[in-house]
């Protein structure tokens, strides 16, 4: 069964240059990428920056329109559908952005960014919602004397389990992790990771989990599809990826991993050459 | 002769905050041989980049105050007067920081910007200058020196605005390069290349480097020395290949756990709880008490002493003598 599918998805963008504008160039941020999630899977999108994997998940949220293809979102297809009809969609799918420090309104407190979205789309009732909100933070690890604080009184690993807590408690189907460990330090990175983890048995999430850090992917994810230049270059089980790369790209990346192990140093000179 | 280029004692760095003073960096020592390199490794905020950028007082002064001695072979640079420094900044010890694009002049070309470290130092001629940094710019992988010489900072890629920044770092090849988490923004691919540029310039030069990282893969890549730091503290300082084959403290233990990689299995659930201290709540003893698994008694209200086990020292009450006296 299948989540979120994608067809064909192109999206491109303009690029003006030239004396008065005049030269137009399409710079191709996505180029018929198609994948699919399964229920209950993690799905990660692995590539280096500038590479499209953004683009990607806000097309697939519909927050830009997208210019081929379709996005079908559990057997509904809601490439044009527009405005309020959009709306109990949604729900449906969230995003954890890289920097929470740049994701949650540094003006308004823990209770007012959480209530916004659940008042919104109605999860539960004005009465109910402190208690549904102080229920969430619990399961992401925040305690609920911190429901009348502002994002800047959390440390980095706690304001992104605040943006974890934003996002579940919606009960969404599908979240996507654009980057969501990135700007963390090993230890507090390992801790979200466990959070994420749990929490996907717990409500039966699916995740399109973006990164760059294929050790990372490889340990946490079902299946990977590695991007390059707007392109899918390669996709399919984790597992298969890593032992057997077809695409050079692929093979590049996995051989470019510095291997915390001191007794397989690599060979920088080779991967570097074969950069060129 | 002596047999090492750096050494650092006691370094201790306060930081003026309103009526407190914060200890950043808390009694400090390492040496780093001839063409060694020496990683400093730790989370955010541990003190890395500040007890780096000391060596050569690159840190505003009465905001912070630097106590303890630091060598570059014979000279004592922690009481050199600033106008001697000068000479030794960009000389013999070169810098390389995280960020390329802030860290140059957004307004001039970046070989106006290489040339400016050689016209400086050695009084040369704009024409010697310029062809010396043609050359070097060769040298670090540039395909077109003359047309790049040119260039403004935001025309150059990641990878390459870090390559003309090492550039300019060791044109007047250094005896210390220090290298402050340069590969931190660039994308595996390109950090590999980095990474190699880095090693190649090493064996050319006989550098030693002080490279500074929290990607723990980068430093068993490339160390030969590792310095573990927490809450400006030394917590393990130890030879590479000990360090991960055998880690002692239950820091670096933590740490190590915490780090994915493609040819182990990866126990997120492992990891070290809670979050590392702010420098001005740092915990009593041991730093790390409240977030060890092996916390003992002792580690809440006495500080370890860093203890000496073959080559290698450890900061923890699991290896300390005094342990059974005090508990």
């Amino acid at each position: 069964m299948n989540i979120l599918e994608v067809r064909n998805l192109s999206k491109h963008f303009y690029l003006r240059q030239g004396l008065f504008n005049k030269d137009k160039i399409i710079h191709k941020a996505v180029d018929n990428v198609s994948l699919n999630i399964e229920k209950n899977e993690t799905f990660a999108l692995v590539g280096e920056s500038g590479c499209g994997k953004t683009t990607l998940a806000r097309c697939i949220l519909r927050l830009i329109d997208v210019d081929e293809g379709e996005i079908i979102l559990d057997n509904v297809n809601i490439t044009n559908i527009k405005g309020r009809k959009l709306f109990p969609f949604r729900k449906k799918m969230q995003i954890i952005f890289q920097d929470p420090n740049t994701s949650l309104n540094p003006r308004k407190t823990i209770y007012d960014i959480l209530s916004e979205g659940i008042l919104l789309h109605q999860i539960v009732t004005k009465k109910e919602v402190k208690n549904y909100i102080i229920e969430i933070l619990r399961k992401v690890g925040i305690s609920e004397n911190s429901l009348y604080k502002f994002p800047h009184e959390f440390s980095g690993g706690q304001r992104q389990r605040i943006a974890i807590a934003r996002a579940i408690s919606l009960k969404p189907e599908l979240i996507i992790c654009d980057e969501a460990v990135s700007s963390l330090d090993v230890s507090i990175q390992a801790q979200i990771i466990s959070l994420l983890m749990e929490l996907k048995e717990q409500f039966k999430l699916s995740y399109l989990f973006i990164a760059h850090d294929l050790a990372l992917v490889k340990n946490i994810s079902d299946r990977v599809a590695i991007m390059f230049s707007g392109k899918i270059v390669e996709t399919g089980k984790t597992k298969d990826v890593f032992s057997n790369p077809s695409h050079n790209y692929t093979q590049l990346l996995i051989s470019s991993i510095p291997e915390p192990d001191p007794t397989l140093r690599k060979n920088f000179e080779k991967i570097s050459n074969t950069c060129n | 002769m002596k047999d090492y280029l750096l050494k650092v004692e006691n370094l201790t760095i306060t930081l003026q905050d309103k009526e407190k003073e914060l200890k950043i960096v808390d009694d400090i020592s390492y040496l780093i041989r001839k063409n060694e390199t020496l990683c400093m490794v730790g989370e955010s905020g541990c003190g890395k980049t500040v007890s780096a950028l000391s060596i050569t007082r690159l840190l505003p002064s009465p905001l912070f105050n630097i106590h303890g001695k630091i060598f570059l072979e014979e000279k004592e640079l922690s009481n050199l007067p600033l106008n001697e420094l000068y000479k030794i900044r960009g000389k013999e010890i070169g810098f390389i920081f995280q960020e390329p694009l802030s860290s140059f002049n957004p307004v001039e070309k970046i070989g106006d910007q290489i040339a400016e470290v050689v016209k400086i130092h050695e009084n040369l001629d704009k024409k010697i200058a310029k062809e010396m940094v043609y050359e070097l710019l060769k040298h670090v992988g540039f395909k077109n020196p003359k047309l790049q010489y040119e260039l403004y900072p935001h025309e150059l890629s990641g990878g390459m605005r870090q390559r003309a920044m090492i550039a300019m770092s060791i044109i007047l090849k250094p005896k210390l390069l220090i290298a402050d988490e340069p590969t931190t923004a660039l994308d595996v691919t390109i950090q590999a290349q980095v990474l190699n540029l880095i090693e190649k310039l090493k064996e050319e030069y006989g550098l030693s480097i002080l490279f500074i990282t929290h990607n723990l893969g980068i430093v068993a890549q490339i160390a030969q020395t590792v310095l573990v730091l927490y809450a400006g503290q030394v917590m393990e300082y130890s030879p590479v290949f000990e360090l991960f084959k055998n880690p002692l403290h239950p820091y670096t233990i933590g740490l190590l756990d915490s780090v994915p990689s493609i040819t182990k299995s990866y126990n997120f659930n492992k990891s070290i709880p809670g979050n590392p201290p702010e420098p001005s709540n740092i915990p009593s003893g041991c730093p790390f008490h409240p977030r060890c698994e092996k916390k003992m008694k002792i580690c809440e209200t006495k500080k370890p002493s860093l203890t000496k086990i073959d080559n290698r020292y450890v900061k923890c009450w699991l290896y300390s003598e005094g342990k059974n006296e005090h508990s």
